[in-house]
């Protein structure tokens, strides 16, 4: 027992969040964090109880409850469990020393038993412990608490039995498990399948239920079937529940059954636990049979650089978890919310701020997968090798573009065609927003880079810093939503009609592109060159940007200059604006760059200015029909003999639900007008008179013009067409 | 041949990673850079590669300007880092094929190349793992491989016997001198005053950043009489340096 405590204590302080040493200080904050995230869910969960526990108990349902929650608690055990186990049990850092020393195999893993059970007892808190105290405090005995300690104790031990037997055996038996990698990344899936797997039928079985009302929803149709393979939590339920005598015997039952658990794990241990540690350090014996291994066909350096990343982006866990899957999570996510929230409504024909707020939704989960965003930190140490390679910078960073690139698209195509079958836009819209997605999914991944190649986090000892850890991300998510929401924003205050809305997105998008573009490849390289690989060496932005703008330029200047950031932010900003790098000498990017920046903003002016100040209304009477013309797609046509009636009016009633241009007087497009509903109002002035034509279909036609003789020449032109007289 | 024109760099006051240093490596010899830890050594092998630019002065290799012309520089020289940790997700041959592409090695060569070399230094049954799995020797010689597929006329090498076995250092030992006969240039650092004395034609000793002797071991010992060993002669420049 004394071996057994003392070699509990070392792995617990050797490397588990409840370690106390240095880094464990981390831990710690890491594990106090996790404890206040978790309150506000134990707290719902606790409401949700409390407040539906009189009709639960007047159902006779509280062993349902119990039932339900110590058969989620049991299953979560199990599926997050193994893999922490097979993690512990095998591949953990002091697996290797411990092999040396002389323990039996069953007190080696009888302490990372202790080891693992630790941790299960924060699932037990999370899920067990809220309903435990709600209906102790609600309706319970002396005796109901005695059971409730002894089961929170108890209950995680049978779990984490069958998880340590099931990992031994599979550990022992299949070759498939014998892979560090393998294990993290299918212990990271399984995580994200099951908040997948508990939120998604959460959302559509109507949305936000406390989980105890779900549980005992799940719980009273699953739990015979769950207590065959746990059937401890029968027992544990009812030790609870029955107030008698027989409660005792349920209780020493399901000790004895958790005591039985322990005892085969130990007898698994001591038979099994060797053969399946025992070569685990050695490397893949797979290639190693004597087979030729082909050299690799030939590609460009561009093509070496994409396969180079590709690689090492889906043979590391934390990336592929991380980066690949999220290419693919946020679309079906993204569409299972569709699915719930708009599963019952017609969408109307989206007009230009509709296209725009698509375009910034595709553009924000296209760019989830965070590869761009964090192209260089993943490369950590590795990011030296950049500059020893004869390739030229604007090729290796081209070469980092084009996985996140490719991997955006990807995502746009698989949330575009659910999103078009769920949302049933028309073909023009879902062929506008697709192409304006592509333009700024490719501004974003290029914006992502360009944050990465100015903040690059390269001193990291665990890639999940490099990804999950790394401001970048949030930062490029942030410019991106400000880039792709400021047209959306204009578009709204401006109230563009969809050609005028959709030739502006076009323009906006192309430019943001190129000036995305413009920058990349102005500043990139210089900021290439000065990441240093080495800690220590490498300095700051302002450092690393000088180091690099010395390594490109013709000669380098004498000492580290010093300065103030600001400073020289705003004189390369300057530079690039006229056209100057730091020698005086003219650069044709700059120049570019400050040319397309201006035609962009001139074109998206020019829009605007055009629609606000020029576009006149121009009506056409032919024999049959009436065609009238304003701005780009404010058409509209009418046939002679649908009128109904024509008449003057003084004022326009009160208009609303727009789309058309407005601005000040100027009406141009569909309205809803108060008294006649929805129709066509081309109002070039605030004073009558108006001409009002109502059409035999129910809808109608205002017309305005700034010179009131021409409104009343229209009306008699119109009059005798009227079925009826006012 | 490698050039070094009163290149200086610092990384801060007080902190001088190299101080005016001028120096010139010849074809047709092995160059040994020695000198303590902290010295400037691997300061001055970067600077060389194009890891980091110099504040000021040259350097060339081959007659290319390193900072002016980086992509050709690059292509004249083969490097091998100290540490060999490096991509360590790919296989041995995917790490071959990429350092193949990058540096334009015709399809014929490279499979010739790549096949002798493995053999050579044993590890052609490794190449279809990745690399995480090797050992420390293991992924030296794939980085000597790597570095010495497209035939450079230069070797950089950084402490290169580092966990090598004793059968690949004396591989690669023969190889440099072959290089060396054929004309060509080797430049290496190393912590080991043995394999300098044995390998190298002319040394250079460097220390807080500055060069304290270039020249052939002839030349050092003469001018530090009395001393026979190079260890003793190097101890007694650094500790006065």
């Amino acid at each position: 027992m004394h071996k057994l405590l003392s070699l509990t204590r070392v792995l617990l302080k050797n490397g588990s969040i409840l370690s106390t040493t240095t880094t464990g200080k981390r831990g710690k904050v890491a594990l106090l964090v996790f404890l206040v995230a978790c309150v506000p869910l134990a707290l719902m969960q606790s409401l949700g109880l409390w407040n539906t526990y009189g009709t639960i108990a007047s159902g006779g349902m509280v062993g349902s409850v119990i039932t339900a929650e110590l058969t989620a608690a049991c299953l979560a055990m199990v599926l997050i469990g193994i893999l922490y186990v097979i993690s512990t049990f095998y591949f953990a850092d002091d697996v290797v020393l411990l092999l040396t020393l002389p323990l039996r195999p069953r007190r080696v893993l009888a302490a990372k038993f202790i080891v693992v059970l630790l941790f299960q007892y924060l699932l037990d808190a999370l899920i067990v412990l809220p309903m435990l105290v709600v209906i102790g405090i609600r309706n319970a005995g002396w005796w109901y608490w005695l059971n409730a300690v002894i089961v929170f104790v108890a209950l995680p031990i049978l779990p984490t039995v069958v998880c340590s037997v099931v990992s031994i055996l599979l550990m022992a038996f299949s070759r498939f498990f014998r892979n560090k990698d393998r294990a993290k990344f299918l212990g990271g899936l399984v995580a994200i399948l099951l908040a997948l797997g508990i939120s998604i039928p959460l959302q559509l079985s109507g949305g936000g239920p406390s989980m105890s009302s779900a549980m005992i929803h799940v719980g009273g149709s699953l739990g015979a079937t769950i207590g065959v393979a746990f059937p401890s939590v029968l027992l544990a339920s009812r030790s609870m529940v029955d107030g008698t005598g027989l409660s005792l015997l349920w209780q020493a039952a399901f000790l004895l059954l958790s005591a039985l658990g322990i005892v085969l794990f130990l007898v698994v241990s001591d038979r099994l636990y060797l053969r399946g540690v025992v070569g685990l350090t050695q490397s893949a014996e797979t290639q190693r049979d004597g087979g030729r291994v082909l050299v690799g066909k030939r590609h460009s350096a561009l093509a070496a650089l994409v396969i180079r990343d590709w690689r090492i982006l889906y043979r590391t866990p934390t990336y592929s978890l991380n980066c690949l899957l999220g290419a693919f999570l946020g679309p079906v996510m993204i569409t299972v919310l569709l699915a719930v929230t708009m599963r019952s409504v017609t969408i109307p024909d989206m007009g230009p701020l509709g296209v725009s707020v698509a375009v910034m939704a595709v553009v924000s989960v296209g760019t989830l997968n965070v590869v761009s965003s964090t192209a260089m930190s993943r490369d950590g140490r590795d990011a030296v090798m950049a500059h020893l390679l004869p390739v030229r910078p604007e090729t290796q960073i081209l070469a980092k573009l084009i996985p996140g690139t490719a991997l955006s698209l990807a995502s746009l195509l698989l949330m575009v065609v659910p999103a078009s079958v769920i949302l049933r836009p028309g073909l023009q819209t879902v062929a506008v927003v697709c192409v304006l997605g592509v333009v700024g999914v490719l501004s974003a991944n290029m914006i992502g880079l360009l944050v990465d190649l100015a903040f690059p986090k390269l001193d990291w000892q665990d890639e999940t810093v490099a990804v999950k850890q790394n401001i970048n991300v949030f930062i490029s998510l942030l410019l991106s939503l400000a880039v792709f929401g400021l047209p959306a924003a204009i578009i709204m205050l401006t109230h563009m009609r969809m050609a005028g809305g959709v030739i502006f997105l076009g323009v906006y998008d192309l430019g943001m592109l190129l000036l995305s573009a413009l920058l990349l490849f102005r500043w990139g390289p210089a900021l290439f060159f000065g990441i240093v690989g080495e800690p220590g060496n490498r300095g700051s932005v302002k450092a690393r940007a000088k180091d690099g703008a010395a390594g490109m330029s013709s000669g380098a200047s004498a000492g580290p200059r010093r300065g103030d950031w600001a400073i020289r932010g705003a004189r390369r900003l300057v530079r690039l604006k006229f056209g100057r790098d730091g020698e005086g000498h003219s650069s044709r990017a700059g120049v570019a760059a400050a040319v397309v920046t201006a035609v962009a903003l001139l074109a998206c002016g020019g829009v605007l200015v055009w629609e606000f100040f020029f576009v006149r209304t121009t009506v056409d009477v032919g024999p049959t029909q009436v065609s009238v013309s304003a701005g780009i797609g404010e058409a509209s046509r009418f046939d002679l003999s649908q009128v109904r009636s024509v008449y003057i009016g003084s004022s326009l009633p009160a208009t609303s639900d727009r789309t058309g241009f407005e601005s000040g007087s100027q009406l141009r497009g569909t309205f809803t007008v108060r008294g006649l509903g929805r129709g066509h109002v081309y109002a070039q002035s605030s004073k009558g008179p108006f001409l009002f034509i109502i059409l035999k279909g129910g809808g109608f036609t205002v017309f305005n013009f700034e010179d009131g003789s021409r409104t009343l020449g229209l009306y008699h032109a119109l009059l005798p067409y009227a079925s009826e007289r006012r | 041949m490698i050039e070094f024109f009163d290149v200086c760099k610092a990384f801060g006051p007080g902190k001088t990673a190299a101080d005016h240093i001028t120096l010139t490596v010849n074809d047709g010899e092995i160059f040994g850079f020695l000198g303590p830890n902290g010295a400037g050594k691997t300061t001055a092998i970067n600077m060389m590669t194009g890891i980091l630019a110099p504040d000021s002065g040259r350097i060339a290799v081959n007659g290319v300007d390193i900072v002016r012309n980086p992509v050709e520089a690059k292509r004249q020289f083969g490097y091998v880092p100290d540490s060999p940790d490096r991509l360590l997700r790919l296989t041995g041959m995917e790490y071959l094929t990429f350092m193949a592409d990058v540096y334009d090695v015709p399809t014929g060569p490279r499979s010739f190349r790549i096949d002798a070399l493995s053999r050579e230094f044993g590890i052609h049954d490794a190449l279809g793992d990745e690399m995480q799995s090797y050992s420390h020797g293991m992924r030296q010689k794939a980085m000597i491989i790597g570095a010495l597929l497209h035939d450079p006329a230069v070797w950089i090498l950084d402490e290169p016997m580092t966990g090598l076995d004793p059968k690949s250092s004396y591989t690669l030992k023969q190889r440099m001198r072959q290089h060396a006969r054929a004309g060509k240039t080797v430049f290496f650092s190393t912590h080991v005053l043995e394999v300098a004395q044995n390998l190298c034609d002319r040394v250079a000793i460097l220390d807080h950043g500055r060069i304290l002797f270039c020249g052939g071991l002839e030349e050092l010992r003469n001018e530090h009489k009395g001393d026979s060993s190079l260890e003793k002669i190097f101890l007694e420049m650094t500790d006065h340096a």
